[in-house]
């Protein structure tokens, strides 16, 4: 059983999108229903729908901060740069040995990877830094070099649910005393040709709609795969004293996190793992399923995946299911793997503090497998008493998070 | 290449020190005049990671690899400019 988890303020917020990285802006494109899905041509593959991220590496860091600093490294140093200044933390942190890095992502420094094997194959000289830029930990060790953050410097690889594990973990350091300030961060830059082919062979692809913006279609009934997507979010995570001291209000509460793994399959989900996880979640929270407002659900939009997320959320809400309302934001900007669960923890969190609820974009019919919730879509919703809310992580390799936040009432 | 309005600098007028100042500003951004070619690497911030990349650019664009082995002795610009010089010079004769 677990203890009821103590609230850690959420400070500050950063993205570096398929949405765009103003936080602002991109929560008005979310509610609208907009997608940022495009198709993507790499090389000799067929086009392929995929939410790239418009980002000029240039435009934040210096040719130096560049050298051996992979896409996934660059995109996560300046969602959590956002994510400081949001914080009010900027330019310096009062004592860098309290500051942790807690990061997740799936697929590393897969550019990198990808150039070191270009050149084998084109016979060119290996590029010296390929192992530095492409190592797993690269980027949060990127980001503590940027930040000078000099405590706990930690990678989670935990497939889709690298960063939802990450947060948790952020939050559990900081209950325990081990730092004062947490940077979760997820990060994904995996949009290459052999990520992508190898993406592909797994038939886990959604191909290209007629509609390309609308090729991720989470809980209807003719959705067709995942839509891959890269980018990087970043929440500044504080116990509560610490964020009083210095005058910060929190932008919404961490309440509680729960995590499990089915131990059932490699790929296919299980609802009874989902459904422990879910349930460990609103325990350490202190709450009932009936107080969460809104669900950000994994829902990526796979034929297996959608119904049995449903099924589990069915379960744990019984008959409260028909009133909790979810809309699964990868249908604007696809699937983020290892920085999805830190990107949906930063729209959960925008939900709460601006009382709206997201939609499933562009959503018009719900699969019967999926029924029996309270779908939003295809745009946004007013929620103005919305006060606890889920996003939940779910990952190859059979591990579930569930991540609960609560509303803020200093804001 | 940043877009300064000056005139690209002929790479072969240029001695071996200049072209080396001029290859280390466009992949690292550090401007000429700070570079002394007599001093330390390490007093204009270059490491031994953005030496393997300055290694790198010297074999991708001039066309000569230093070995690894010498690369990682040397001290100073000048000194691999002088490494450089003795590589290219059978090529000259």
């Amino acid at each position: 059983m677990n203890a009821r988890h103590e609230p850690i303020a959420v400070t500050g917020l950063g993205i570096v999108s398929p949405l765009g990285h103003e936080l602002g802006p991109v929560w008005q494109r979310l509610m609208r229903g907009d997608s940022a899905i495009s198709a993507l041509q790499v090389g000799d593959l067929p086009p392929l729908p995929a939410a790239t991220t418009a980002f000029d590496p240039a435009q934040w860091l210096t040719k130096m901060q560049l050298v051996g600093c992979d896409r996934v490294s660059q995109l996560a140093t300046v969602a959590a740069r956002l994510a400081v200044t949001d914080a009010g933390l900027a330019p310096s942190f009062t004592d860098p040995t309290r500051v942790g890095i807690y990061l997740g992502t799936g697929m590393g420094g897969s550019g990198s990877i990808e150039a070191g094997y270009q050149a084998i194959a084109g016979g060119r000289r290996m590029p010296p830094l390929t192992v530095p830029a492409s190592m797993t930990n690269a980027a949060a060790a990127q980001v503590a070099l940027a930040l000078n953050a000099q405590g706990p410097v930690l990678t989670y690889a935990v497939a889709c649910a690298s960063s939802a594990v990450a947060i948790a973990e952020a939050a559990h350091a900081l209950r325990r005393g081990d730092i004062d300030i947490a940077l979760a961060v997820g990060a994904e830059a995996l949009l290459v040709r052999g990520t992508l082919t190898a993406w592909q062979a797994l038939r886990a692809l959604a191909p290209l709609h007629d509609d390309v913006a609308r090729s991720c279609r989470p809980f209807a009934p003719d959705r067709a795969g995942l839509v891959l997507g890269e980018g990087a979010a970043c929440l500044v995570l504080e116990r509560a004293p610490h964020a009083q001291a210095r005058g910060r209000a929190a932008c919404a509460w961490l309440s509680g996190s729960g995590i499990s793994c089915d131990a059932h399959h490699l790929t296919q989900p299980a609802a009874a793992g989902q459904a422990r996880a879910i349930g460990a979640a609103l325990q350490a929270s202190g709450l009932r399923p009936s107080d969460i407002g809104y669900c950000n659900p994994h829902g990526t939009g796979t034929p297996t995946g959608d119904p049995v997320e449903c099924a589990a959320l069915r379960a744990v809400w019984g008959p409260d299911a028909p009133s909790l309302a979810m809309g699964s934001t990868k249908a604007a900007h696809g699937h983020l793997l290892g920085a999805a669960g830190a990107m949906e923890a930063v729209w959960t969190t925008l939900a709460l503090l601006r009382g709206e609820i997201p939609p499933t974009a562009g959503l018009a019919a719900v699969d019967a497998a999926c029924a029996g919730l309270d779908h939003v879509g295809p745009v946004g919703r007013s929620a103005p008493t919305l006060r606890h809310a889920m996003s939940n992580s779910f990952a190859f390799g059979g591990t579930n998070v569930a991540l609960v936040f609560s509303r803020s009432m200093d804001r | 290449m940043p877009q300064t309005g000056m005139p690209e600098p002929d790479p072969s007028s240029m001695s071996t020190v200049d072209t080396l100042k001029d290859l280390i500003h466009r992949h690292f951004g550090i401007a000429p005049e700070r570079i002394d070619a007599q001093a330390p690497f390490t007093t204009y911030a270059m490491d031994s990671l953005t030496l393997a990349e300055l290694s790198f650019a010297i074999e991708e664009e001039l066309h000569a690899r230093v070995p690894d082995a010498q690369m990682q002795q040397l001290q100073t610009l000048a000194q691999l400019a002088d490494v450089l010089d003795s590589l290219r010079e059978p090529q000259r004769a």
